[in-house]
């Protein structure tokens, strides 16, 4: 993702509200992180909005390059999920 | 039979009845195989109701009987199914109903599961003495991955499970699957230079390695070193995931996250988004309400210091300043009138000094200058009395004004000229407790001024005394 971690924003955003949440701080201080906090909060909530799921599979091209490509997802596997593999 | 007996044709063969025979091979047999060690493949096993097993076991050309009696069976813990490679130790011997020889297997485990155990205990330790499983390398998992690496087969249950659940869980997260084999020759192999290419690749956040359930062999790439050592150099923190809860791979303890099935690494690697959404809500809703908190609290705080008397009635304030003037202004007046008075008694003084000292002639001119001298100094004091209620009125407006204004500095400034007015009262100084001699109608200002037995009056701040001097000093 982009240049702040989502869990880092969150993070911070918790740390916030407890500085807040503890009232020991002034007010000019209060309304700065705040104002970080409201920041931490939107940018988590474009990250979640803008995240698309992608489900792909590597594969070898004609080059013999590993490729990524787009992996189908059967919904509804018939057979045993416990079952022995291959 | 025929030719079983050929050296004794004149008494004519040894006849056996069957059941002799049986007992006679019986006995051979269990003499001579009273402890044997066979190797095989179960096939046919069957439990009857009695409890004991009974298969066959065979290899590609032969096969033998055998029977597990229920009470062997009862303490082993490998339970034996079709199929199922083993090394089996018993004695054989003769079912004489059907004249069939069996193996009574007395314990069995599985052909192979001995040198495997070996293989993976002493690789065990070699890692573990290199540190391999220690604690402290274990790195933590991010919290919120956002792309995950998944190393398996691409056509097993493991995969879909893993899908199902990552995509349940948080539809937000990618998947890339690198698909290897995970079983078989080059099977160890393939996962390891999985594991190496998708540490190379960037934004993955988290490595899900593993498959699904099957035999000790089937998990067997698992427990190689190539695949532990690959998983021990990942950048990528990794979650391994083989077979069932009950299995254990060397993989396992090198992962820095041992799940118990592919479906629980899944759970494991990414935290349910619902939450992760609420989470944020929460948070920025105690944000919002922890501040809008702070607010209130301090425009209360403004109201009530606002409300305070000083601000609603500013003139309440200034009414001490104002009663203190109204005070000086009376004790202003109060000195004019003494003064006038003085001055009335000292203008009596000369008329009468006048009217004793002058002839008759000039009485009535003398009348007549007493008068004007006496309306000049009514005027005078009429015109200082209004000047002074003028000025002093003057000050009272400006004092009004600054009391408007609810200005301190303008307080001091008032009470210093209140001062000054006070001390320019020519009376004020009689309220201090001095007082004034006067002889004569003049104020005595030298012991010169007077002689022993003359009369002086003392002029107090309220009323006068008549004295007489007696001694001079």
């Amino acid at each position: 993702m982009a240049e702040i971690k989502f869990e880092k924003a969150m993070k911070r955003l918790e740390q916030i509200v407890e500085e807040l949440e503890k009232g020991e701080l002034d007010i000019d201080k209060s309304l700065e992180i705040f104002e970080e906090g409201i920041k931490m909060s939107r940018l988590c909530a474009k990250k979640l909005t803008e995240a698309e799921a992608k489900i792909e599979k590597l594969t070898r091209n004609q080059k013999g390059e590993l490729v990524a490509e787009l992996f189908p997802v059967e919904e509804d596997p018939e057979e045993d999920p416990n079952g022995k593999e291959e | 039979m025929t030719a079983s007996s050929p050296s004794q044709p004149a008494k004519g063969p040894q006849v056996f009845t069957v059941t002799e025979l049986t007992k006679v091979i019986r006995g051979v047999l269990e003499v001579q195989f009273d402890s044997v060690w066979v190797e095989g493949e179960i096939s046919n096993l069957r439990v009857p109701s009695s409890g004991h097993a009974y298969f066959v076991l065979k290899d590609e050309k032969a096969q033998v009987r055998c029977v597990l009696f229920k009470n062997y069976r009862a303490g082993a813990k490998y339970k034996p199914e079709d199929g199922d490679h083993v090394v089996l130790f018993g004695r054989l011997s003769v079912y004489e109903p059907r004249g069939e020889y069996q193996v009574i297997v007395e314990a069995l485990e599985p052909r192979g599961l001995g040198a495997l155990q070996k293989a993976f205990e002493q690789l065990k330790e070699k890692l573990a003495k290199e540190g391999l499983f220690d604690p402290a390398r274990k790195r933590p998992l991010p919290e919120f991955p956002w792309k995950v690496g998944v190393v398996t087969s691409a056509t097993g249950a493991a995969v879909r499970d893993i899908l199902n659940i990552l995509r349940r869980r948080n539809p937000k997260v990618s998947v890339l699957l690198h698909p290897v084999k995970v079983q078989g020759e080059g099977a160890a192999e393939e996962i390891a230079a999985a594991i190496e290419t998708l540490n190379r690749i960037e934004d993955i956040d988290l490595l899900i390695v593993g498959r699904g359930g099957g035999s000790i062999e089937d998990l067997w790439a698992f427990n190689e070193e190539i695949v532990a050592r690959a998983i021990a150099g990942s950048r990528l923190p990794v979650i391994s995931a083989v077979g069932h809860e009950i299995d254990f791979t060397i993989a396992d303890f090198v992962a820095d996250l041992r799940a118990p099935t592919p479906s629980a690494a899944a759970e494991l690697a990414v935290p349910l988004l619902s939450h992760t959404v609420d989470d944020l809500r929460q948070f920025t809703d105690r944000m919002m309400e922890s501040l809008g908190g702070r607010v209130r609290e301090y425009r209360e705080l403004l109201r009530r210091l606002i409300d305070r008397r000083f601000f609603r009635e500013p003139l309440q304030v200034l009414a001490p300043l104002a009663q203190r003037m109204d005070d000086l202004n009376l004790r202003l007046f109060r000195g004019l009138g003494q003064w006038v008075v003085l001055q009335r008694a000292r203008l009596a003084g000369l008329s009468q000094q006048l009217t004793q000292a002058s002839p008759g002639r000039n009485l009535a001119r003398l009348e007549e200058r007493r008068a004007h001298l006496h309306h000049l100094l009514l005027r005078q004091t009429q015109t200082l009395a209004r000047t002074a209620k003028e000025r002093l009125e003057s000050f009272e407006q400006q004092l009004r004004r600054q009391m408007a204004h609810g200005l301190t500095l303008e307080k001091k400034r008032f009470e210093a000229a209140a001062k000054n007015l006070n001390a320019l009262s020519p009376l004020a100084i009689l309220d201090r407790g001095y007082s004034i001699c006067l002889h004569a109608g003049a104020a005595v200002k030298s012991s010169e001024d007077v002689a022993v037995g003359d009369p002086v009056r003392v002029r107090l701040a309220r009323g006068e005394l008549d004295c007489k001097v007696e001694h001079k000093h």
